[in-house]
């Protein structure tokens, strides 16, 4: 964060009520941490094509056991009839939520955010396989990996592709650029400014987890909330 | 589910291939095959001996020509073989290709299958919707849904091969199918 | 039949399973038992001696035994039962864990009531210890402790008693924590559980009495939890009346979860055969309609104590799976 923003925003404390996100004549109020930076990603429904490469890539990339997935590509029914028939596609992943029900019940604390990037993540070392927290997610995203006995979900890549300072495998192998990820708390990056010029929607957003997970709807017929 | 799914329809094709050997070459499709059943498809093209003859007679020629090289025009050899081939019409080409017509002349109406083909794209796959319902074709693979009125059915499926190489390729190159066509060029998207 | 029955037991949003009802079943006893004990023991005369008392007796078996059993059942559970030494250890890592304080609650408990056992048994046990290992009581500090706990024994048990709620409370609280299903994010669940945890206590405590101590229905104690029950019963009936109707008023999936759970299928069958039917009205029915005589008969008591118990366990797989059934 450069200087002068610092300066601006010195007086304010250190987490504070910041409207970060214009969307579609509302606002998207969100706390942000001031230094630390706040990943999320944006899946834009209406570039999916439903191809799946993404999970296949999570996989590799994440050493992720068959069996299990961290991430889904749910297809819908087929709306209209052929040959003008589509679909739609949901991703089904983690939301690494703000709020994030798994790591408010987990009883060993190896459910965590990380606060250097706001990611959801666990500690397999310290997780005792309760199963608290797969209950707790309200998004259904989590499992026990056959392997480590651990829960385990998406991490954004935070121990791999992160790490080596890359993008998420998944957003990096997607051919239609239907993924985008990036720090909210960074006003020039790709995700802000995509929150800036598209319509979203949050899933769940009324169960009070202020998820990460942004999509953009692919506008026909109603959509879900 | 879609484990299942695939495994039937592979078993599904595997059956046909075995009950429906192409001409001249049976032994491509690995089991030899101990009777000929005509797809009911096949046979509606018929309704009487005369038309019958004439059928015959049409696919005859076809073969003459094509069954070598064409020079001139850089046609390959064909050789008919795998779930479409019907040795009782003996190979039956005008089923999908039409009738000769004035072929090899210009402005003949023969139906070619390939991007490169005169024959609009609507015509070309309505041959193939004459027979596969969209039913079918949506429970086979939900992607027929979505490319039907965009591409060419022959973009992905070889009918005069023993086996379609499209039918039962594995996850993996299902997937570099999509994005071989469905790339967009500005990427990587996103920032770290 | 088969098949509706193991689509009951095995469904997508199932994660916690029968385990964990049992699990909670046993908590509720060991809660419901120890509070029993307390309530008979402050009510005993002066002359009369709580540890000849079958009931307080039977109490001291439940509560210690039905907490270690609720925690193996728990440890087994686990995907990694050998690491559940990581649960004690680091409990105080997530404050807001309601497992984590469940963790806390459960170890406090269990040496407050041995605490308790310790004093009210105190000279049974001094037989004990003098025959069989007499080398404890000249170790030293023993003595001392023991003669400290008895001088504080009123602090302790009115701690206990509230320990003993709080474990009631819990067996709820852990399931009304998740707001990822709509039936169990419930705020009158833990009441709800409580009042079930304590009729199945005074229930597992009178069979256990009689059968083993042959506690008589006529004495005190015995007519004493009988007649609690009744208006245990009927609360338990409030609560759930009041849960159906209360989420009737909620939202869109407050509506599904209900309509899932009581109305048609196995669980709801469960419900109000087993949850309503055998667990309450039953033995409410039996309590209304039979003669003092009859009351008074020891198969009498013990057939609707076995009831009671039929219907708490029902009550704990029913919301247990049921409120599973339905995500948010
Ligand atoms: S989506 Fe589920 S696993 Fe991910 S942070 Fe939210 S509650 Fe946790
Ligand atoms: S399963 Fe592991 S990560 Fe999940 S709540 Fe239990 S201890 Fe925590
Ligand atoms: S961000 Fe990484 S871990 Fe998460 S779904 Fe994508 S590839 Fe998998």
């Amino acid at each position: 964060m450069e200087h002068s923003r610092r300066k601006f925003l010195a007086g304010l404390a250190a987490t504070t009520m910041f409207a970060t996100v214009g969307v579609a004549g509302t606002t998207v109020i969100q706390t942000i941490t001031v230094d630390g930076k706040r990943y999320a990603m944006i899946h834009d429904e209406t570039l999916c094509i439903g191809c799946e490469a993404c999970v296949d890539a999570c996989r590799e990339t994440n050493n992720v056991p068959e069996g299990v997935s961290r991430l889904e590509i749910i297809r819908s029914e087929p709306r209209g009839e052929f040959p003008d028939a589509d679909y739609k596609f949901f991703r089904k992943s983690c939301q690494h939520c703000e709020d994030a029900p798994c790591v408010n019940v987990c009883p060993t604390g190896a459910s965590f955010i990380d606060t250097e990037t706001g990611i959801v993540d666990v500690d397999p070392d310290r997780c005792v396989g309760c199963m608290y927290c797969i209950a707790a997610c309200p998004y259904k995203v989590r499992y026990i990996d056959p392997v480590t006995k651990s829960a385990d979900k998406c991490d954004f890549c935070r121990k791999t592709n992160l790490a080596k300072g890359q993008l998420p495998a998944c957003v990096q192998v997607c051919p239609t650029q239907a993924l985008i990820f990036g720090d909210l708390n960074d006003p020039n990056s790709d995700i802000v400014q995509t929150l800036q010029q598209k319509t979203v929607y949050r899933y769940k957003k009324h169960l009070g987890t202020k998820p990460k997970m942004f999509r953009v709807p692919d506008l026909k017929g109603e959509i879900e909330l | 589910m879609r484990q299942l799914q695939r495994t039937l329809i592979f078993t599904f094709i595997s059956l046909c291939l075995l009950s429906q050997p192409g001409f001249a070459n049976s032994s491509a499709s690995g089991a030899a095959p101990t009777r000929v059943v005509v797809e009911p498809s096949f046979s509606l093209q018929t309704a009487n001996d005369k038309e019958m003859e004439k059928l015959l007679k049409e696919n005859k020629r076809c073969i003459r020509c094509h069954k070598v090289k064409r020079k001139l025009k850089n046609i390959a050899a064909m050789k008919m073989q795998g779930a479409h081939a019907s040795e009782e019409f003996y190979n039956n080409c005008t089923a999908c290709h039409g009738d000769k017509g004035k072929h090899p002349k210009n402005g003949s109406t023969i139906i070619n299958f390939s991007v490169q083909s005169p024959t609009p794209l609507k015509q070309q796959n309505g041959q193939c919707i004459a027979c596969h319902t969209p039913a079918e074709l949506r429970q086979a693979e939900w992607t027929h849904d979505v490319h039907y009125k965009k591409i060419n059915c022959s973009s992905c499926h070889q009918l005069h091969e023993p086996v379609d190489p499209v039918i039962n390729i594995n996850r993996t190159a299902r997937i570099k199918l999509c994005i071989d066509c469905h790339s967009s060029v500005d990427k990587p998207q996103g920032d770290q | 039949m088969m098949e509706s029955l193991h689509h009951a037991l095995h469904f997508d949003s199932l994660v916690w399973h029968w385990p964990i009802a049992v699990y909670l079943f046993v908590l509720g006893i060991s809660s419901g038992a120890m509070c029993l004990a307390l309530v008979i023991k402050w009510k005993l005369s002066a002359q009369e001696s709580a540890a000849k008392n079958p009931l307080i007796i039977a109490a001291a078996i439940l509560v210690p035994s039905m907490v270690i059993l609720g925690l193996l059942i728990l440890i087994v559970d686990l995907t990694k039962p050998l690491d559940f030494w990581k649960v004690i250890f680091y409990q105080f890592a997530n404050p807001k864990s309601v497992m984590g304080r469940g963790v806390t609650l459960f170890l406090l408990y269990q040496i407050a009531t041995f605490a308790w056992i310790a004093i009210v048994f105190r000279e049974e046990l001094m037989a004990l210890i003098n025959r069989f290992m007499p080398w404890l009581l000249k170790t030293p500090g023993v003595l001392w402790l023991w003669n400290t706990i008895d001088k504080i024994e009123k602090p302790l048990e009115i701690s206990i008693a509230i320990l003993a709620v709080l474990l009631g409370v819990y067996t709820g609280f852990l399931l009304s924590a998740l707001t990822a299903y709509p039936l169990l994010n419930q705020p009158v669940l833990p009441l709800l559980f409580l009042a079930s945890g304590l009729s199945s206590g005074i229930a597992a405590t009178i069979i256990l009495a009689a059968i083993l101590f042959s506690a008589k229905a006529d004495t005190f104690g015995m007519a004493l939890s009988h007649r609690l029950e009744q208006p245990i019963a009927w609360a338990e009936l409030a609560l759930l009346m009041i849960l159906i109707i209360g989420m009737n008023f909620g939202g869109e999936m407050d509506k599904l979860a209900i309509e899932a759970a009581f109305w048609g299928g196995f669980w709801a069958n469960l419900f109000w055969i087993a949850v309503v039917g055998i667990g309450l009205f039953l033995p409410l029915l039996m309590n209304q309609l039979a003669s003092v005589k009859l009351k008074h008969c020891n198969t009498f008591i013990l057939s609707s104590a076995i009831l009671t118990l039929i219907g708490v366990f029902s009550l704990r797989m029913f919301i247990l799976y049921a409120g599973q059934m339905t995500p948010a």
